[in-house]
Formats: structure tokens, C-alpha cells, sequence
């Protein structure tokens, strides 16, 4: 049954070691896909999962963990949903029409708290 | 003092790190991205090497990119930053450039975007966020 994310709620998204900046902020290459900035945002609802869990779906290692706050990809028009899988309870969607410019502020408000090995 | 030359400022560093780019495996970031294109990269290199052209008597190692990044769908993003403002180069799989154009800081930051740009116009906005806002012969 998929919950309601509350502005506060906070997002988890993974991050390869590229796309960290030099000076540890996130680069808004984690946000596009596709040949465009991406419609659908996979992230994890955190309250529902860990750092380590998320991480290990990725099933590889290496990989660090960005944080952001659901209010802001809202506060840009985004809508953010539970979006629940078989094999990930907590996984949740950013979706909206997105550009480059969304892709950039996406970047801004996502803290590293994992940095990647 | 001597005066500075071309070859003081190298993008090896820079090289290396496309190289490394280059090799990812098919989902690299976890979230199904493809690996990146040989095209782009080339592209990326080309697109270095003329900025460092055009623009290191003025600017010195301040040509070097801030960040070097891989984009999920195979393509390459470059990031400059000045004191006036960012551009974010993206590099397409099939070599097409398209940017994101930062001017200002904070609130009153002004945001341009376009895909399809021609290589005049990329070379032409790096050298405005590089020049921009700095003293011509700093180098």
C-alpha cells in the first residue's frame, strides 16, 4: 500500500563516484538520463529503508547515497510519490516535466551523506 | 618571472578521468544507464583541447573544468565555473552539445538552456564564464 511522503520526508538517491563534484556537492549529471533531464525520478523514502539497504540494492559496491528533502523537488513543480516494489518497499518516484535547470537545483539540494568508495 | 606557455596547464588529469568514463559497464549508476559513447567522449576531448586553445593566454589553468561527469543515456556533461557565472556542456552519445547557462549567484540567478547548439556557441559561453569577470592578463 503505498504511504504519503510529507514535505519533510526525506529522499535517498544513489550516487556513482562521478557524480560528485570535487568539492563534494552533487552534480546535476545524477539527475539526467536518457538524452533529457528524467521525468521519473527513482529515489527511496527513508524512513522506510537505511543507507545501507539502499545501497545495497544496488547490488554493486562502491556506490555513495544523496539525500534530499521531498519539499524540494516539490517546491519545483515536481510531484513526489510512494511508488512501492516487490523487492524495494520504500522505493518512491520524483516525476514532472523536467530541464535542465530543475536538473541543477535537484543537484543543489541533495547532500552526500555517503560519499562513494 | 617567466612568462607562462600552453603546455603548463595540462588536461592529462582531465584525459584520464574520460578514460576512465569511457570503460563504464551498462548500468554504471545503478539506475539503468547505458555506457558511454565513444563519440561523446572524442567530442569531449575536442571541445578541452580548443577551450585550453582559445582561452589559456587569458586564463591560465582557470581553462581546466570544474567537473567531468557521465550522463545516464551515454552521453558526457563539462562543467566550467567563473566568478560571473556556470556552464554545463552536455555532450549527447552521438556528439550533439546542448547547455545549461548560470549567470549571478543566489535569487536573482538567471538560467538559459538549449539542446542542438553549435560548436561556436559552446567555445563562445565557456569563454564568457571564463573571462567574464576577471582581469585580462592574470594568467
Amino acid at each position: 500500500m503505498p504511504e504519503e511522503i510529507a514535505d519533510n520526508d526525506q529522499l535517498y538517491r544513489r550516487l556513482v563516484s562521478f557524480h560528485v563534484n570535487p568539492d563534494g556537492t552533487v552534480n546535476s549529471a545524477a539527475f539526467k538520463r536518457r538524452g533529457k533531464p528524467d521525468n521519473s525520478i527513482s529515489v527511496d523514502l527513508a524512513r522506510l529503508t537505511t543507507p545501507q539497504e539502499t545501497l545495497e540494492r544496488s547490488g554493486k559496491e562502491g556506490f555513495g547515497l544523496g539525500v534530499l528533502v521531498a519539499i524540494e523537488p516539490r517546491s519545483q513543480g515536481f510531484d513526489v510519490r510512494h511508488d512501492p516494489l516487490p523487492d524495494n518497499p520504500a522505493h518512491s518516484l520524483i516525476e514532472g516535466e523536467n530541464n535542465k535547470r530543475k536538473c541543477r537545483l535537484l543537484a543543489e539540494a541533495t547532500t552526500v551523506i555517503v560519499p562513494p568508495g | 618571472m617567466s612568462q607562462a606557455t600552453i603546455t603548463d596547464v595540462s588536461l592529462n588529469q582531465t584525459f584520464d578521468r574520460l578514460a576512465q568514463i569511457s570503460k563504464l559497464p551498462p548500468n554504471w549508476d545503478s539506475y539503468g544507464a547505458e555506457p558511454v559513447s565513444s563519440v561523446a567522449v572524442v567530442k569531449a576531448c575536442q571541445l578541452l583541447v580548443n577551450v585550453k586553445e582559445s582561452c589559456y593566454n587569458l586564463m591560465g589553468e582557470k581553462v581546466l573544468p570544474f567537473a567531468v561527469a557521465p550522463l545516464a543515456d551515454g552521453g558526457v556533461q563539462v562543467e566550467w565555473r567563473g566568478k560571473m557565472g556556470v556552464l554545463e556542456v552536455e555532450i549527447s552519445p552521438d556528439g550533439e552539445f546542448g547547455y545549461l547557462s548560470i549567470a549571478g549567484e543566489g535569487n536573482s540567478r538567471k538560467f538559459e538552456e538549449k539542446d542542438r547548439a553549435d560548436w561556436e556557441e559552446v567555445l563562445s559561453l565557456v569563454s564568457q564564464v571564463l573571462i567574464c569577470g576577471e582581469e585580462v592578463g592574470n594568467a
